[in-house]
């Protein structure tokens, strides 16, 4: 009975001796490996699954044509679920045993604040495509961005408010317990005061909360004319649900958070004449952008979210840095990272900045029958 | 407007989020009145009851009262396998073993539930339009009344059950005296079934109430209500049925003047504090007897 045993043995050893000398037979380079950190479940899930589609769209294309400097790039996708622990484990694992050249993502701020210290202090260049609070790119000189700070998206929506809108009192609910929220409702606040309006109430919650009456009762009381509400759209999609419920009738403000398919169900439709800060509209006429468009809603079968487009665009800067540095030297990447410039990219054109931020515009869009519509372009000043 | 709108308004919000604590407190009160255990699991019974209902709705296309039966009727089971499987076994165990094996089990309940259902917010299904109901210068909204009618509904047909019914008697009985009760021809597995049984059907009526009013169910939607829930049950006196309502009804009403007065950063911390404050005067609760040991 040992017959088809042994013949199996040979057929294995056959194939061994044929695989070891294949890969000279190729005269391939081996790949650049590449981490991604994203979350693809739990409360924001379809920031996670937005940008991992995004990103390996754009890789495939890049590998598909010729690969950088003739070698190709190998994406190893990790969960992090958007929790700092887990993310910060994972991000271990990718220096660790992955051994990555550069780590794009995590995807949301708190993530973000999380890996990017163990990235600083092992030396590997790392770049978030989506992670907008302030303090991200200050935690070392190894750590970049591919989207706008919440600085700027605060004070973009502030001014927004007071002069576009004509809006002079406003009230602001955030999340106590997330460094996005928080910096956020500091950004406005600060601008929109400046500017000569006034915040006449805020209130607070804790991640996770689920029931806002109590809150939105004391603000609906005070009658605003406008509700920044800066949070993810797992937050901000009851929020707005329940002030509209509530009879609240100020004009709903919010940030690049909002943005996802999922909030018009959480929002039952409630999120209608709303307006956000983004970092693209699907608006946009440049041809960037529609071939873009165009590619991802062919592939996916959906139209890119802002999320996808800073995944997108991620991969571009990661490209053109790889390229430029020549080798997988965390050295040399970190310098291209922060010095390659003109990148035509999904959301505009990019320069990168050594500070680790990009120089790039933002846009106001307004929801209207479950969709986000183009309402104004700001450009990197800040108009 | 006047501070005692605001007030009104927020006593409104109150009842029906401390309706919501009350049918929770419910469960933890009766399985400790019995067993003197602390489910920990209890908060995700509650949410395995948002997600069947969420299930029955969506893919059954269920409405909203025979999906609330199903859930519950689904849930008492689970709760009773619960028991069976976790419990039951340790029940002569030190207390100690039965309550890591409960906080085991709530984590298990949580995992699986992410395995299953998948960690994502899920936008729970409108079965009912909704409707604002102005009563002068407040308002309460139709599934506000939902919530707290169905809550008081269920609290009085539980009353009935532990009161004036056969088994109502076996169950004061077996959480007077065990043994006793087990002389006196009790079968006291069963007894103690039942209750599990009767306490997580309310939590899953709990969690598709919640689902319906917030609009959004997760995983570890249970963990937060769990904790309060408990906490309503300590404060007005742990294995008192009336106790965990009046507890329920207390911290709802509490964290929402909280927010109208105070502040809503504090609004945990007040919650917490009270329960602090209650259980420093009175040890055993609002409404527990201060009883002496006897030596």
């Amino acid at each position: 009975m040992s017959h088809p045993k042994t013949k199996i043995l040979v057929l294995c050893l056959l194939m061994f001796v044929m695989s070891t000398l294949a890969v000279p037979g190729l005269a391939q380079e081996e790949p650049i490996r590449v981490g991604l950190l994203t979350p693809l479940t739990g409360a924001v899930a379809t920031y996670g699954q937005s940008v991992r589609n995004a990103v390996v769209m754009g890789i495939d294309s890049i590998n598909a044509s010729g690969g950088i400097n003739g070698r190709q790039i190998e994406l190893i996708v990790l969960d992090d679920k958007g929790d700092s622990t887990e993310s910060a484990q994972a991000a271990r694992r990718l220096i660790d045993r992955e051994k990555v050249a550069l780590i794009m993502g995590p995807v949301i701020t708190p993530a973000v604040m999380a890996v990017a210290p163990i990235a600083q202090a092992e030396g590997i260049p790392m770049i978030t495509p989506t992670g907008t609070g302030d303090q991200i790119t200050e935690l070392g000189d190894y750590i970049f961005r591919a989207a706008y700070k919440d600085s700027f998206q605060g004070r973009i929506m502030a001014q927004f408010a007071y002069e576009n809108l004509g809006i002079t009192e406003a009230s602001i609910i955030y999340d106590i317990a997330n460094d996005y929220s928080v910096g956020l409702r500091g950004a406005f606040k600060a601008t929109f005061e400046e500017l000569g309006g006034k915040v006449i109430s805020e209130e607070s919650y804790s991640t996770g909360d689920n029931d806002f009456s109590a809150q939105l009762t004391s603000l609906t009381m005070r009658n605003p004319q406008a509700l920044f509400i800066p949070d993810y759209y797992s937050a901000a999609g009851p929020i707005l649900m329940q002030a509209k419920l509530m009879g609240m009738t100020s004009v709903m403000l919010g940030v690049d958070g909002w943005d996802s398919p999922d909030l018009y169900a959480l929002a039952n439709g409630f999120e209608e004449d709303g307006y956000i800060v983004n970092h693209y509209s699907q608006d946009d006429e440049s041809p960037m952008t529609q071939a873009f468009i165009a590619e991802y809603t062919a592939r996916y079968g959906a139209a890119p979210d802002a999320l996808a487009a800073l995944g997108y665009d991620g991969v571009l800067i990661v490209a053109r840095a790889l390229e430029a540095a020549g080798s997988t030297d965390p050295e040399a990447i970190k310098h291209a990272l922060g010095t390659v410039k003109n990148i035509e990219a999904a959301t505009g054109t990019i320069d990168m900045d050594p500070e680790g931020t990009p120089i790039k515009s933002a846009v106001i869009l307004q929801s209207k029958g479950g969709s986000w519509v183009l309402v104004d372009k700001i450009d990197p000043s800040g108009r | 407007m006047n501070w005692y709108v605001i007030g009104l308004q927020q006593l409104i919000n109150g009842l029906a989020l401390g309706s919501v604590y009350a049918l929770i407190a419910l469960g933890y009160t009766m399985v400790y009145g019995i067993i003197k255990l602390i489910n920990f699991a209890h908060g995700e019974i509650y949410m395995l009851g948002a997600y069947l209902g969420f299930y029955a709705i969506t893919s059954l296309n269920l409405s909203l009262v025979p999906a609330m039966v199903l859930a519950m009727v689904s849930a008492a089971i689970i709760g009773m396998l619960l028991e069976r499987v976790a419990y039951r076994p340790l029940r002569s165990s030190p207390r100690i073993a039965v309550l890591i094996t409960a906080i085991g089990a709530s984590l298990l309940f949580q995992s699986t539930a992410q395995l299953v259902f998948g960690a994502s917010f899920k936008p729970f299904p409108q079965a009912i339009p909704f409707t604002r109901i102005q009563l002068g210068p407040v308002f309460t909204t139709n599934r506000q009344l939902l919530i707290f009618g169905v809550a008081v509904a269920l609290m009085i047909a539980l009353h009935i059950i532990v009161q004036y019914t056969t088994f109502g008697k076996a169950m004061r009985a077996v959480s007077m005296d065990k043994d006793a009760a087990q002389l006196m021809g009790i079968n006291i597995d069963r007894v103690i079934s039942i209750t599990f049984a009767l306490g997580s059907a309310l939590a899953a009526a709990a969690g598709i109430l919640v689902g319906m009013y917030y609009n959004r169910i997760d995983p570890y939607m249970g963990t937060m209500p769990g904790l309060k829930a408990f906490v309503a049950a300590v404060l007005g006196g742990i294995g008192i049925v009336p106790g965990a309502v009046v507890g329920g009804l207390l911290m709802g009403v509490a964290e929402n003047m909280v927010v109208a007065f105070v502040s809503s950063t504090l609004r945990d911390a007040v919650a917490f504090a009270i329960l602090i404050a209650v259980l420093l005067f009175r040890p055993n609760g609002l409404l527990g007897k201060n009883r002496t040991e006897k030596v």
